[in-house]
């Protein structure tokens, strides 16, 4: 009876390796505790939060300083490379500026504010986590905590019958998704007898049941699929987006889809490369690139076709995120055929920047949604951004700005984004990757037409009722600048942007040897 | 290599003034904050653009190596690099000294002249750009960021010439400008496109940036071998084309034939503008460029020659036109469009130096013309037509004493700045042995019929001056005279009265019907002063570049400093042909095509301690003689000219001139009817309803009917339904699952 | 993993004994021993509190669910302490240190409880407040109404219970 053999490894807890994402909780949990205490303040648990992102962002810069080597923190559990910190910056990113975004809203609709930061927080969490995870089960607890958490934002707009709708729809769909992805972990759990990816990587070449090594795959590729939101699994997409609180709907466009992307990275672009003499990896290998490959092309077609259709702003901005997921597939395709781990990386950086790139255009566009909004998130039609162009200068010309960085004008974030994503894809002259990078320049030649529509509707078009500007509270200014200053910085200064996205921690070629 | 960051000052601070101006200014609406900035910022420019220049590190303009300033790279793509870096060389030194020096007057009298007007700040927020990215232009380092402030030059053009934005004269000339320029502009960007491609660079200096080695591209191109001199090479991709397409676009921007009649439109805008952007500064900007690439064209002699061709014929052409204009403004203007025809003329037979003399002199002397009509124009209550003036000298006694310099020095009267420039290129045209020596019209060399076709218009030029100069300031008053006037006004050239017709609803103009009791007045001291400035340099200002064979007879040395400073910038090719040609004489019209052509006879070195005797081996006194005879006979025909002006006007001064000049050769009516109304018609017939309204919009309709019915089939699955998006994402999960295990099949089997 | 030994299971299989003896046990022993007054309301079917026959859209306190799902939590949460006693033990033989981490991680997590705790209370999850329970009297009085009607029309035999 007492043979139960307890074997003891070391539990290695490095709490400095997770100080990011150890800050953002201990924010989060200050939020909620203060809020439950003083229900009625409206700015500190905001300044709460802000505070600790930015504290957070400073420990994640110290990290990154590469003066620190972890290389068997948590007994490998977390990673420490660039995918991490770029991702993890982009994210922090993201959530600050929602923060900043939200505090019109939040006034407007008169929301629960300390739970709302709160729930925000905790996502960002679970969005860091999924982008330092090194293991599989971290990768699912980190998706869990987004996904729980934003189902709730989804929602929080109690009383509005299309909140509720879109938080319902997006829990059911993703409990559903969450379910492919949690099977395909434990096929290739299966197949490999570890859930380290590094482990994984090293073992794939030999797995124990090859076959389940493919069913896997498809499996998680479905799983993340839906969090990014590809064709055929975005559906969910335009309903959730449209239904959802405008800022909320700006994170979720942004902040989840860049973690989606970083866990999807880790798994397939780290998790299963090509091991020569390995007829099942290779296999893995081949088709989780074309089928990528293909869902890429599909993703930029649908989106953008499907946005030309649509009158109304935020679900134009929805299908526009889904073409742009298309975009930085390419990328990632790119990055799965690379030769060389440095070309590798490369591409890796160049999805990390272009959802940065998307991020900072998306916040500022939504940013002017948000404000352009009335209560209850009317006034997001087309015909309501009819002639407002020279009435309100300052936002209808930041809003086209916007606009025209997400078709990727020359000198915008955009451009230079996409320059990178391509690149890769391009360089390794696949006959499948060139067709989809050709697909890529098509589609934005389309997206012109949606995009530009909307500065034509701001600027040529007469207005019938009457509509006074609002007035840019001081956050939103805030954010407007940033995103401003970030729209033209990214698209001048890339090459800076991208050699901190270089800097790569010690400790990642100690961990990827 | 010097690296000294104020250079960017040089360029940043104008920027910061029209930021200022246009955001506070905006606000403010106070014309002593806006002058002042404007001012200001041009004076902290102009300081150091001299401090860099003559002091900093020994004096960009005379150290060996160009100061430079990197300010971030660019582009970098491969092996194309683009700097955000400037860089002050000799050539640039001078450039900048005197767009900012020039440029602070005008701001100054600007201050004078567009005083009550309610755009005040816009104009000098507008004005500041200018100078921000016209400084940029030339001191640029590499041609794109050289492209960047061409461009700037050309909006911030177009924004001056329509800034009455409430008179169409004024949109459409606007229009017209940036069209003309737009043209040019493609030859620029194609060139430097095909100068990329031929050298690899496009970098205008040596240098290391982020210790990578930049090659010079025209460092490049001067080191490559010349083209044959035939009509072939310019199609043939190399240098030539490269040297075409560049003067395509310095013939837009300079205004040279075909694209130069935006210029005279362009005189809609206020007169300061007129001074600055299209006398001064910008429109040498194609000169500049075309000496900037001397490595290039020296290589390229088709295009020397058309060149040559094109700089002749221009300035000929403009001066007949010139003759017959009624608008103050406008005779300056094709005035301007000729003397840079003789700018265009010294680059084409490789008189750089002269054509660079010339921009300068011509900067002090046109700008103080324009800014003495504006000053006239401003004391007539904004009246232009000069048959409405006369005997002004008694009521504008400072502007016609200042005005009086200006005609001397255009004239090309000896001591005035005209005179050395003119008489330069005239005899380096006389001397050539660049390519347009070669070729032969009518048994002469090509070269003698241009320098003829230069005299001709150096009479004509005093023709037309004398009889501006005449109609203004001498004869009767006629200011009064409205039924006299229009009479003229109704002989069919209402082009040039077109503002007659738009004075009512013009307030900007302050245009009123002249009162019977009015009387014309002398200007504020704001605007008196920089004349008075101008004045000065237009009569000193010829004084740094006095040829050797001019101060010799008053036996002083080599005192040409100007030649001197430039020598370095402009590419040595066949020194060594040059030195064995020395002894022959000059008129042996089958010179090498290489040979650098008016340089060679003259000063190689400019060592401190040279010998009397090396001096006199390179000014040999046959040369100094033609030279001498040469001025002699330009100084004869500028009094010719003055004395048929006066002769003709003196008692006539409203005399009919011939209706073909009056109407500019028709050139805007043939340019409407054959290239203007064609695209029109090609563009609304063809492009508009054939195209476009059949073709493209039938596709664009067919897509969009088919992408609405790929929605609607879309719109079927997007009911809104969670079960069938459940069922949606399944099926999709399943066809990538069937994906995968076609391979896991092939696996097992 | 040689020497597989069914006999490892034996405990598993005596929980399941007793689990299900247990249930057994407590629905054959009510029956056996309690009390039976049967009453209109013990008659209906159970069904949480709820009236069970009328309207399906009939709205009750949300409250309900807050309550089940805190307990949800508490209840699963506190199940991670049974391995960690387990685990502690031979990982403060193994090394000290691994224990005192051990120690502290679950402090760390029993704080986090309590911290969800707090905000419970706070939030008022279990704070069925006067609100909540006038809404509940009402409700009680519409149902004892609702009985009352039932009971006449049982008396009048309008309608019968099965059984």
């Amino acid at each position: 009876m007492n043979t139960i053999l307890l074997q003891v490894v070391n539990p290695n807890v490095n709490v400095t390796s997770i100080l990011p994402e150890v800050i953002v909780a201990v924010a989060g949990t200050l939020v909620m505790i203060y809020d439950c205490f003083a229900p009625k303040q409206k700015i500190v648990t905001g300044a709460i939060s802000l505070v600790g992102l930015i504290l957070a962002t400073i420990a994640l810069f110290a990290l990154w300083s590469g003066s620190y080597d972890f290389a068997n923190a948590w007994n490998g559990m977390v990673a420490f490379d660039n995918l991490r910190v770029s991702f993890t910056l982009v994210m922090l990113f993201v959530s600050a500026m929602t923060i900043l975004i939200s505090t019109v809203w939040t006034e407007r609709e008169d929301v629960p504010i300390g739970e709302y930061h709160s729930l925000l927080l905790f996502a960002t969490v679970g969005m860091m986590f999924m982008a330092s995870g090194n293991d599989m089960v971290i990768l699912f607890l980190g998706l869990e905590t987004l996904s729980l958490s934003t189902y709730v934002m989804a929602g929080l707009r109690k009383s509005d019958l299309k909140s509720n709708e879109s938080a319902l729809k997006y829990f059911i769909l993703g409990s559903f998704a969450s379910a492919f992805l949690l099977y395909g972990m434990a096929l290739i759990y299966g197949a490999t007898a570890s859930t380290n990816i590094t482990e994984i990587a090293a073992k794939i070449g030999t797995a124990n049941f090859p076959a389940l090594l493919l069913a896997g795959g498809a499996m998680l590729l479905i799983g993340f699929g839906f969090k990014i939101a590809t064709v055929p699994f975005h559906v969910w997409t335009p309903d959730v987006y449209e239904g959802a609180p405008t800022p909320v709907t700006a994170f979720m466009a942004a902040g989840p889809k860049a973690a989606g992307f970083a866990s999807f990275l880790r798994v397939f672009v780290l998790g299963f490369p090509v091991v020569a003499g390995a007829t099942a990896t290779n296999y893995l290998h081949g088709s989780w690139v074309s089928a990528l490959a293909l869902m890429a092309m599909l993703t930029m077609i649908v989106g953008n076709v499907a946005a030309i259709l649509q009158n109304n702003v935020k679900r134009m901005l929805a299908y526009s995120s889904i073409a742009h997921a298309g975009y930085a597939l390419v990328g990632f395709v790119g990055a799965g055929v690379a030769k060389t781990s440095e070309a590798r990386d490369g591409a890796i950086n160049a999805v990390a920047f272009y959802l940065l790139t998307y991020a900072v255009t998306n916040l500022g566009a939504f940013a002017v949604v948000t404000l352009l909004g009335e209560k209850n998130d009317r006034r997001t039609e087309f015909e309501d951004y009819n002639g407002i162009g020279f009435k309100a200068p300052v936002l209808s010309f930041t809003l086209s700005l916007f606009m025209l960085s997400f078709l990727g004008l020359p000198l915008t974030a955009g451009f230079i984004g996409k320059i990178l994503v391509f690149g890769p894809a391009i360089q390794s002259g696949e006959p499948l990757l060139t067709v989809m990078v050709v697909v890529a320049v098509i589609c934005t030649a389309i997206s012109a037409y949606y995009y530009l529509r909307l500065i034509v509707v701001m600027f040529f078009k007469e207005r019938l009722t009457e509509w006074t500007e609002p007035k840019i509270p001081i956050t939103l200014a805030t954010v407007l600048i940033i995103t401003v200053i970030g729209v033209f910085g990214l698209g001048l200064f890339s090459d800076r942007v991208l050699s901190i996205f270089k800097t790569s921690p010690t400790a990642t070629k100690a961990q990827l040897k | 290599m010097t690296e000294n960051n104020l250079l960017s000052l040089i360029i940043f601070a104008p920027l910061f003034g029209a930021a200022l101006n246009w955001v506070v200014g905006g606000k403010l609406k106070n014309e002593l904050f806006s002058g002042a900035v404007a001012c200001g910022t041009i004076a902290v420019s102009c300081i150091v653009a001299f401090y860099i220049a003559f002091f900093a590190d020994g004096g960009a303009m005379f150290a060996d190596k160009p100061t430079l300033d990197h300010l971030w790279t660019w582009i970098q793509v491969g092996n194309f690099r683009a700097d955000f870096g400037l860089g002050m060389d000799h050539l640039s030194a001078i450039y900048a000294c005197f767009i900012t020096f020039v440029g602070l007057l005008i701001h100054i009298f600007a201050t004078g002249y567009m005083h009550g007007d309610s755009g005040f700040y816009r104009f000098f927020a507008y004005l500041n750009l200018f100078m921000f990215s016209m400084l940029t232009l030339i001191l640029a380092d590499n041609f794109l960021l050289m492209f960047v402030g061409w461009e700037g030059v050309g909006l911030c053009s177009y924004l001056l010439i329509g800034y009455y934005i409430k008179k169409d004269e004024a949109r459409v000339a606007a229009k017209k400008a940036f069209v003309a320029n737009r043209i040019g502009d493609w030859g620029v960007i194609m060139g430097v496109f095909l100068l990329f491609t031929l050298t690899g660079s496009i970098s205008f200096y040596d240098k290391v940036v982020d210790g990578e080695k930049v090659n010079s591209a025209l460092n490049i191109a001067s080191a490559m071998s010349a083209d044959p001199f035939t009509w072939g090479a310019i199609v043939a991709g190399g240098l030539t084309s490269v040297a075409v397409l560049l003067f395509i676009g310095a013939t837009g921007k300079s205004a040279q034939i075909p694209l130069f009649v935006w210029l005279p439109d362009a005189m809609a805008g206020p007169t300061p503008v007129s001074a600055l952007i299209h006398a001064a500064t910008m429109v040498t900007a194609g000169v500049y460029m075309v000496v900037r690439c001397n490595g290039i064209y020296q290589n390229a002699p088709t295009a020397m020659f058309i060149v040559a061709i094109i700089g002749c014929a221009t300035a000929i052409f403009a001066a007949t036109i010139g003759l017959a204009q009624n608008d103050i403004k406008k005779v300056l203007a094709y005035s301007t469009v000729s003397q840079l025809g003789y700018m265009f003329l010294a680059c084409g037979v490789g008189a750089f130096v002269a054509a660079i003399f010339h921009v300068m002199t011509h900067a002090f002397f046109k700008a103080l013309l324009f800014l003495g009509s504006g000053s006239v124009i401003h004391g007539m209550h904004h009246e232009q037509d000069m048959r409405k003036m006369g005997n002004l000298k008694k009521y504008m006694p400072i502007t016609f004493i200042t005005m009086m310099t200006g005609w001397l020095a255009i004239c090309g009267i000896p001591i005035w700045a005209g005179f050395f420039s003119k008489d330069e290129i005239l005899y380096k045209t006389f001397a050539t042995h660049a390519s347009a020596s070669q070729a032969t019209l009518f048994g002469q060399p090509v070269n003698m019929i241009l320098w003829v076709f230069g005299l001709i218009t150096a009479v004509m030029t005093a023709v037309y001056m004398t009889r501006m100069m005449w109609m203004t300031f001498f004869g009767n008053e006629r200011f009064h005279d409205e039924a006299d006037v229009h009479a003229y006004a109704e002989h069919g050239h209402d082009d040039d009265h077109v503002h007659d017709s738009h004075d009512d609803d013009d307030e900007e103009e302050h245009h009123h019907a002249l009162q019977h009791d009015f009387k014309p007045h002398e200007s504020p001291w704001t605007m008196t002063a920089p004349l008075v400035i101008l004045a000065v340099l237009s009569t000193l200002g010829g004084l740094v570049g006095i040829p050797y064979a001019m101060s010799s007879i008053f036996g002083a040395g080599d005192v040409n400093k100007f030649e001197h400073i430039l020598e370095p910038v402009i590419a040595k090719k066949g020194e060594h042909e040059a030195e064995k040609k020395e002894a022959k004489h000059f008129f042996q019209a089958a010179q090498p095509a290489k040979e650098k052509a008016g340089e060679h006879s003259e000063t190689k070195t400019e060592k401190a301690g040279e010998s009397k005797t090396a001096e006199h081996a390179e000014h040999s006194p046959e040369e100094i003689w033609t030279e001498q005879k040469l001025a002699g006979l330009s100084v004869l025909l500028a009094g010719l000219g003055i004395f048929i002006g006066w002769f003709m006007f003196k008692d006539n001064p409203l005399r009919k001139m011939p209706k073909l000049l009056e109407n500019k050769w028709y050139i805007d009516e043939i340019y409407n009817k054959f290239i203007i109304d064609p695209i029109t018609n090609f563009s609304r017939k063809g492009l508009w309803q054939g195209f476009d309204l059949g073709v493209i919009d039938g596709i664009v309709h067919g897509v969009g009917q088919f992408v609405t019915a790929i929605g609607s089939i879309a719109r079927s699955f997007q009911v809104g339904f969670v079960r069938s998006y459940a069922a949606f994402i399944l099926l999709g999960a399943l066809i990538v699952l069937g994906y995968f295990i076609y391979y896991g099949l092939k696996l097992v089997g | 993993m040689n020497g597989f030994n069914l006999m490892d299971y034996a405990p598993i299989l005596v929980m399941f004994i007793v689990a299900f003896g247990f249930a057994a046990s407590q629905v054959v022993v009510t029956q056996l021993i309690g009390p039976k007054k049967k009453t209109a309301t013990k008659l209906m079917p159970y069904e949480c509190g709820k009236d069970p026959v009328g309207s399906a859209r009939d709205r009750f306190s949300i409250k309900f669910y807050n309550v089940a799902v805190v307990f949800l939590l508490f209840d699963i949460e506190v199940l991670f302490m049974v391995p960690f006693a387990v685990a502690f033990k031979a990982l403060f033989k193994e090394n000290v240190t691994y224990g005192t981490i051990a120690f502290v991680e679950i402090i760390v997590f029993i704080a986090t409880l309590v911290i969800g705790l707090i905000y419970a209370w706070k939030k008022g999850t279990f704070d069925w407040n006067v609100q909540a329970r006038a809404e509940a009297k009402a409700e009680a009085k519409a149902l004892k109404e609702k009985k009352l009607q039932r009971v006449e029309e049982l008396k009048r035999g309008e309608i019968k219970i099965a059984a």
